[in-house]
C-alpha cells in the first residue's frame, strides 16, 4: 500500500476507478484523465475551502477535465473509434472478452453525460443532490439520465430481455 | 399491466434501487413487489447490473498506482493519520463491492450462449421483445440515437455487415419521407448480434429497423403485427433472419415501410 503524501492523493484510487468507467475501460486514457485532474487540483488547492468535502470537489474537477476532453475529441475529424476499428479491421469491443471488460466496454458506449451520472451514483455512491452539484445540473436531470443510462446499459450488455415474459427493464412511460 | 395506484415512476424506481426513497415509499414498493413478478424481475435486473458494474470497476482500487500520478503531489505536510483513513476507505469500498450479493446474480453471470441453451423458449418472442425494447430505449434519444451516423454510410454498412456476418445495406426509405439517421450494433442473449437502423421524417418521427440471425431454425413468417403502448411493430422471419420495424405510425403506413424493407434486405 502506498503512503499517500497529500489529502488529494488519498483519493487517487477512486479517481482512477471513476476515470476507468468514463473511458470505457481504457487504462491509459483513464490515467491521463486522472493526471490532468490531479494537476489541476494541486494547482487549485489553495482555493479549496477547509471543511468542505474533498471528494465532490475532486470529482467536479474531473468532470470539467472530462467535458473538455470530450469536446476536443468531437472537434477532431475522423476519430470515431468505430470507424477506425472498421478501417483497421479490428472487431469492435463487445465480443470475445470476459464479462467484466464487456460491461466496461458497454459503459464506454453510453453517451458521456450518461456515463458520468451512472458511475457517480452507482459506484461512487454520491447522492442525487451531490451528483447534481458535481455535474452542475438539476437533480431531476440526474434522475432522468440515470434511468436512461441504466436502460441503455441493459440493452448494450444484452440483459434487457432475459426472457420474453420478463423484460430486464420495464419502461413505465 | 400494473394498476394505476401501484404505478411506479421511472425516477422512483431509480431512487428505490439507490436507497434514496423515504422509508414509507420504500416499504410500499417492497410490498408491491410481493405481488408483482415483473417488478421483482426489474429490481433484480437493476441490482444485478449494479453488481456487475461494481465487480468490473472495484479491482481498480487495489491496482498499484502509476508513479506518474503519485509524483504530482507537492511536498507534503500530511502524514500517517491520513494514510490510515485512506486505507480504511479503500477497504470499505472493496467490501461493499464484494459482499453484496443478489438473488439473481447467477443469471447475470451466464453468457448469452449458456442462456440460450438452458432456455427452451423459442427465440422469436425474445427477438420481438428485444426489437421493441431497443426501439423504446434509443428512439427518444436526442443527442446519441446511433453509434455511427448516416454521414458515414459506407462505414456503417461495412461495419454492421461484418459484425452480423451477412452483406447488407441500410434500407433506403426516402420515398416514404424517412431519412436514415444511422445505426448501432446491439448484443442479444441468443449470442447473435443485432443491428438497429434508425430513420426520421421531417417532423422528427422515428422508425427503427432491428435485425439479427435467429438462435435456432425458425419457420418463415408473413408480416406479423404487434401494437403496444403507441408503438407498432411489424416483424417477420426469412431464411432464419428476424426483422422488426417499429414506430409510432398508423398500421398501413408502417406496413408500407415494412414491405420496402423486406424487398431491400431480403437475401
Amino acid at each position: 500500500m502506498t503512503l499517500f503524501s497529500h489529502r488529494i492523493a488519498e483519493q487517487i484510487p477512486s479517481l482512477r476507478r471513476y476515470a476507468r468507467a468514463l473511458t470505457g475501460g481504457n487504462r491509459e486514457n483513464a490515467d491521463d484523465l486522472v493526471q490532468d485532474t490531479l494537476e489541476r487540483a494541486y494547482a487549485k488547492w489553495s482555493l479549496f475551502r477547509m471543511g468542505a468535502e474533498l471528494r465532490p470537489w475532486l470529482f467536479s474537477i474531473m468532470h470539467n477535465v472530462f467535458v473538455n476532453d470530450v469536446r476536443r475529441m468531437s472537434n477532431r475529424v475522423a476519430t470515431d473509434p468505430i470507424e477506425e476499428a472498421v478501417a483497421m479491421g479490428i472487431p469492435a469491443p463487445q465480443e470475445n472478452q470476459v464479462q467484466m471488460r464487456e460491461v466496461l466496454a458497454a459503459v464506454g458506449r453510453l453517451a458521456p453525460e450518461f456515463r458520468e451520472v451512472l458511475v457517480l451514483v452507482s459506484i461512487e455512491e454520491f447522492s442525487y443532490a451531490e451528483t447534481a452539484r458535481i455535474l452542475g445540473i438539476p437533480t431531476g436531470t440526474v434522475m432522468s439520465r440515470l434511468f436512461r443510462a441504466r436502460a441503455q446499459l441493459a440493452v448494450l450488455t444484452g440483459a434487457a430481455a432475459p426472457s420474453d415474459a420478463r423484460p430486464g427493464l420495464r419502461l413505465v412511460r | 399491466m400494473t394498476k394505476p395506484q401501484t404505478l411506479i415512476a421511472d425516477d422512483e424506481l431509480m431512487a428505490f434501487i439507490d436507497g434514496a426513497l423515504d422509508a414509507d415509499r420504500q416499504r410500499q414498493i417492497e410490498q408491491l413487489a410481493l405481488h408483482d413478478d415483473e417488478l421483482v424481475a426489474t429490481i433484480a435486473a437493476l441490482r444485478a447490473q449494479g453488481k456487475a458494474l461494481r465487480d468490473s470497476l472495484d479491482p481498480v482500487l487495489v491496482e498499484p498506482i502509476p508513479q506518474r500520478l503519485l509524483q504530482l503531489a507537492p511536498p507534503s505536510r500530511f502524514s500517517l493519520a491520513r494514510v490510515a483513513a485512506a486505507m480504511a476507505w479503500v477497504a470499505v469500498g472493496i467490501t461493499a463491492g464484494s459482499l453484496t450479493s443478489w438473488q439473481y446474480l447467477s443469471r447475470n453471470g451466464q453468457t448469452g450462449a449458456e442462456f440460450a441453451s438452458v432456455s427452451p423458449a423459442p427465440d422469436l418472442p425474445r427477438f420481438v421483445r428485444q426489437a421493441t425494447v431497443a426501439h423504446a430505449v434509443f428512439a427518444p434519444e436526442v443527442r446519441h440515437p446511433v453509434e455511427l451516423d448516416s454521414t458515414k454510410l459506407q462505414a456503417l454498412n461495412a461495419w454492421l455487415s461484418g459484425r452480423l456476418g451477412r452483406h447488407m445495406r441500410a434500407p433506403d426509405l426516402s420515398s416514404l419521407g424517412f431519412s436514415l439517421v444511422g445505426g448501432r450494433l446491439l448484443p442479444a442473449d441468443s449470442g447473435k448480434p443485432a443491428a438497429q437502423f434508425m430513420y426520421e421524417d421531417r417532423q422528427g418521427q422515428r422508425l427503427t429497423v432491428y435485425l439479427r440471425g435467429m438462435a435456432q431454425p425458425t419457420p418463415e413468417t408473413a408480416f406479423r403485427y404487434l401494437g403496444e403502448g403507441g408503438v407498432s411493430t411489424f416483424y417477420w422471419v426469412e431464411h432464419n433472419w428476424g426483422y422488426a420495424l417499429s414506430g409510432e405510425l398508423s398500421r398501413p403506413q408502417l406496413l408500407q415501410a415494412a414491405r420496402s424493407i423486406y424487398e431491400q434486405l431480403s437475401i
